[in-house]
């Protein structure tokens, strides 16, 4: 998987080059719909591969390039890679995205979220605020945790 | 050290750096020891040479560091001051751990020593302070940690989860994190922190434990830490948040709380959602200037970090992190002398493109000559280190000589950051001991006297560095008593130094003070009066091509400057020829270059008329005994040494150079007149002339000649 924070064109296929977003049909069920109605997305729903929210520094070009496909039409889909857990500037950069697409009329949904690993990491770091999010449901809680 | 483990070697490097640290946080702090960040820097400094110790297993040293510890988290907490006795102590146990920096053995325990540590305990009517048990536990307790990171870039320095991490290994932990300051994608710094935690935590550990957790962060007062008391009680839970609550519950505001604490990171834009009310952080009050708040001072809601001050320090840089890398000296003056072979290399290319005229060799000479210069400049400057370094152990040496004079002084270093040639630096330690020993014994006067003079009592002595040019200017100023001039002329009459109706200038009688064993001293004291110390001062100073003048005025002060090149490696040079023998004369001390026609000095002999001005001149030729005769149009170049000014007389001026300085060997030793040579970018050799000592020389001969 690319750790340098751009975007790759096609799935799982790290020998392409940084380029823009690509096009995905086909919605995985674990994905989590987020501030606007799902068929709002299709049949233009792009994804962003979030795989730089290793430190600020990565996160830098990969904020721009997030707000570029925020400014396309259609919907969002943002994959995370969560297999080692996530930072909390990642939880704020998550949480930042989430207001942005909810401010421009964007759908958005994150993918990656529902790892183990993701879980115990917005538990330590006591993100279990969903009340306190004016845009419920809120990507840092995960719906399956609403009791 | 040679014998021991890397592991071991660095943690006695670690540990000089960290005594270092501990002796620049102690002289730092104010005379009123009321400023918090100095004392957070000591509690930092103790803890960080605690944390060391302890690695190394070194029990007796952390068990008296900890003591130590205890009594400056008191100042900390604002339970008690920083007392002289503290500070000394303190200082003593600093004495004593330097050993332990040079030999890695654990310290010898000192029951009065620790005795006295603890008698600095914390008393009164404070918050109940109580000293750690042996191992760290006491009873169950709650404690609200509320945290907010308010520095810029704060993700760049912290993990704020490992903190909480943490604080979960200390007991059991309830974390809650705000998020409802988290700013939209496009106002989003993500090197800043926008997320708030509260926690409720029941540990075992204490108080000073939980505050450990965040004993590094850049703003202390990021977080605050309130005992609630015995888990049975639950009387105080964590605050509710601000947010959890309707306007008119929120719970009631101490006086004088600011309600946009802690403040945004800067460039942010500040929700309008009503945050949780907080103690105040040293940026408080920037963020309310910024935002135009003008709200009361924050009050203190809980036990902050940082002690109550008069004035709020100024905002502090947040620290990057260290991107430094330690290389053993060896490994640099090896890679320096790698370059200097470089240089030379190049020049040799040089020359053999411009003598075969290829159009491809001269391209590629010219792509390596500059990659060259590029890689000169890199590695010299590698061995730059900043002044400043050695400055800060001077502070230690005024403080402790002038107690033990009954004088008041304090050190002012300017200019610290200046850089200078490592070499420089570590043979300048020296000297510069040397005049502030001479300032403070003969310089400052004692405090009544100096009251009677109608000056304050305390006196200044000013160490500054400034770069300019190629060369470092160092500077000792006190606001002393000054040289006597009619004394030491009084004493170098004494010692026939000079003639009795001699009067030389203000100037020349300073330079007096250089003479070996010269001293005015009625008596001498286990600091100085000897007359040894300038001459050595002289001596070391010459050594590293550089000078020292004097200035002073009566009652006002003495000024001794010292004028240093930037580094020993390299120097810019004249390169000049006389009959077939190159040389080089350092391009500092060169003025000017005239034509000298074949009799134009007539019976004069050995001077040259300059715009009304008699410049003596030495030929090259003559010294140096060169076979041949001038040629009908010399080259006279004109040099400013210590000695005056004087002409070098030479067949050729070839143009500048840049000279990789080498030695001359232990089997030619010390050569009158020469300093060192170059390699030549043919290959040949250049000398290096030290002017001062090739005129001396001159003038000695035809002294002896007249004779």
């Amino acid at each position: 998987m690319p750790k340098d924070g751009s975007i790759s064109p096609q799935r799982n296929d790290p020998r392409q080059g940084p380029c823009c977003v690509d096009t995905l049909p086909d919605l995985a069920p674990a994905a989590q719909d987020v501030a606007v109605p799902p068929d709002d997305r299709a049949p233009g729903a792009r994804t962003v591969r979030m795989h730089g929210l290793d430190g600020p520094d990565q996160m830098v070009p990969l904020r721009l390039s997030v707000l570029a496909a925020l400014q396309q039409p259609g919907g969002l889909d943002l994959e995370l890679d969560c297999g080692e857990g996530l930072e909390a500037a990642a939880a704020q950069f998550i949480c930042a995205t989430h207001k942005a697409a909810a401010a421009l009329g964007r759908s958005v949904r994150f993918r990656g979220l529902d790892t183990p690993q993701a879980h115990a990491s917005l538990a330590l770091m006591g993100l279990r605020a969903a009340p306190d999010c004016a845009l419920a449901p809120c990507p840092l809680w995960p719906q399956e945790n609403i009791p | 050290m040679s014998g021991e483990s890397p592991a071991s070697q660095l943690f006695q490097e670690e540990l000089q750096e960290l005594l270092a640290e501990l002796d620049a946080a102690l002289l730092d702090l104010p005379v009123d020891g009321a400023a918090p960040e100095p004392v957070h820097r000591v509690f930092r400094a103790l803890h960080s040479i605690k944390g060391a110790c302890d690695m190394f297993g070194l029990a007796r040293a952390v068990a008296e560091l900890h003591q130590m510890e205890s009594a400056w988290d008191g100042v900390r907490l604002g339970l008690c001051a920083v007392t002289p006795e503290l500070k000394d102590l303190t200082f003593l146990l600093k004495d004593r751990l330097g050993p332990l920096a040079e030999t890695g053995r654990d310290m010898e325990q000192d029951q009065d020593f620790t005795l006295a540590v603890r008698r600095l305990a914390p008393q009164g009517d404070g918050p109940r302070w109580i000293p750690p048990a042996p191992d760290g536990r006491g009873e169950t307790r709650v404690y609200a940690v509320a945290f907010a990171p308010s520095d810029p870039d704060h993700f760049r320095t912290q993990r704020p989860e490992s903190l909480l991490e943490e604080l979960r290994q200390l007991g059991t932990a309830e974390v809650d994190c705000d998020i409802s300051r988290v700013p939209s994608l496009q106002n989003l710094n993500p090197a800043d922190c926008h997320l708030r935690w509260d926690v409720r935590l029941t540990t075992d550990q204490g108080l000073d434990a939980v505050r450990d957790v965040f004993l590094f962060l850049d703003h202390p007062g990021d977080v605050q830490v309130r005992d609630l008391g015995l888990p049975a009680g639950d009387e105080a839970p964590v605050r509710p948040r601000a947010s959890d609550q309707a306007p008119d519950q929120a719970p009631p505001r101490a006086p004088g709380e600011d309600p946009e604490w802690p403040p945004a990171p800067e460039g942010a834009s500040l929700p309008t959602r009503q945050p949780i009310p907080f103690a105040a952080s040293p940026a408080a009050p920037q963020a309310q200037a910024a935002s135009g708040h003008a709200g009361p001072a924050p009050a203190d809601t809980g036990q902050p970090l940082a002690a109550p001050s008069k004035a709020p320090p100024p905002p502090t840089k947040p620290a990057q992190p260290s991107q430094s890398l330690r290389v053993d000296a060896a490994k640099l003056d090896n890679l320096v002398n790698l370059v200097g072979e470089l240089v030379i290399a190049q020049a040799r290319l040089s020359r053999v493109a411009q003598a075969q005229g290829a159009p491809e060799l001269t391209s590629v000479s010219e792509e390596i000559e500059r990659l060259v210069g590029e890689l000169r400049d890199n590695t010299l400057g590698i061995r730059m280190l900043p002044i400043g370094t050695t400055f800060s152990r001077f502070r230690r040496l005024v403080r402790d000589l002038s107690a033990e004079l009954g004088k008041e002084i304090d050190l002012v270093a300017e200019g610290g950051e200046t850089e200078l040639d490592k070499t420089v630096i570590e043979q300048l330690g020296d000297p510069l001991v040397h005049l502030l020993r001479n300032a403070i014994d003969h310089g400052v006067e004692p405090p009544e006297e100096r009251l009677a003079l109608g000056k304050p009592a305390r006196g200044a002595i000013t160490l500054s560095a400034r770069q300019a040019g190629g060369a470092v200017y160092i500077r000792i100023r006190d606001d002393g008593r000054g040289l006597d001039t009619r004394r030491i002329l009084a004493k170098a009459v004494e010692r026939c130094i000079l003639p009795a109706d001699a009067s030389p200038s203000d100037q020349e009688i300073f330079q007096l003070v250089f003479a070996p064993g010269f001293s005015t001293a009625e008596k001498v004291t286990s600091v100085s009066g000897r007359g040894v110390g300038m001459d050595v001062v002289k001596r070391s100073i010459k050594s590293l091509r550089g000078s020292v003048e004097i200035d002073s005025a009566p009652g006002r002060g003495a000024t001794v400057t010292i004028t240093l090149p930037l580094t020993l490696a390299i120097i810019d040079g004249l390169q000049v020829r006389a009959q077939d023998e190159h040389y080089i004369i350092p391009l500092t001390l060169v003025e000017e270059c005239v034509e000298l026609r074949a009799g134009a000095t007539g019976q004069t002999g050995r001077a040259i008329h300059l715009r009304g001005e008699i410049v003596p001149f030495v030929r090259l030729r003559e010294t140096f005994r060169l076979p041949g005769a001038p040629p009908a149009l010399e080259q006279i170049v004109v040099t400013r040494h210590e000695h005056g000014r004087t002409g070098i007389a030479v067949d050729e001026v070839v143009g500048q150079q840049q000279a990789v300085i080498k030695n001359l060997g232990r089997y030619l030793g010390n050569v009158e007149g020469i300093s060192g040579a170059t390699i030549k970018g043919d290959g040949a050799i250049a000398l290096i002339l030290d002017v001062a000592r090739l005129v001396q020389g001159v003038e000695r001969d035809t002294a002896s000649r007249w004779e």
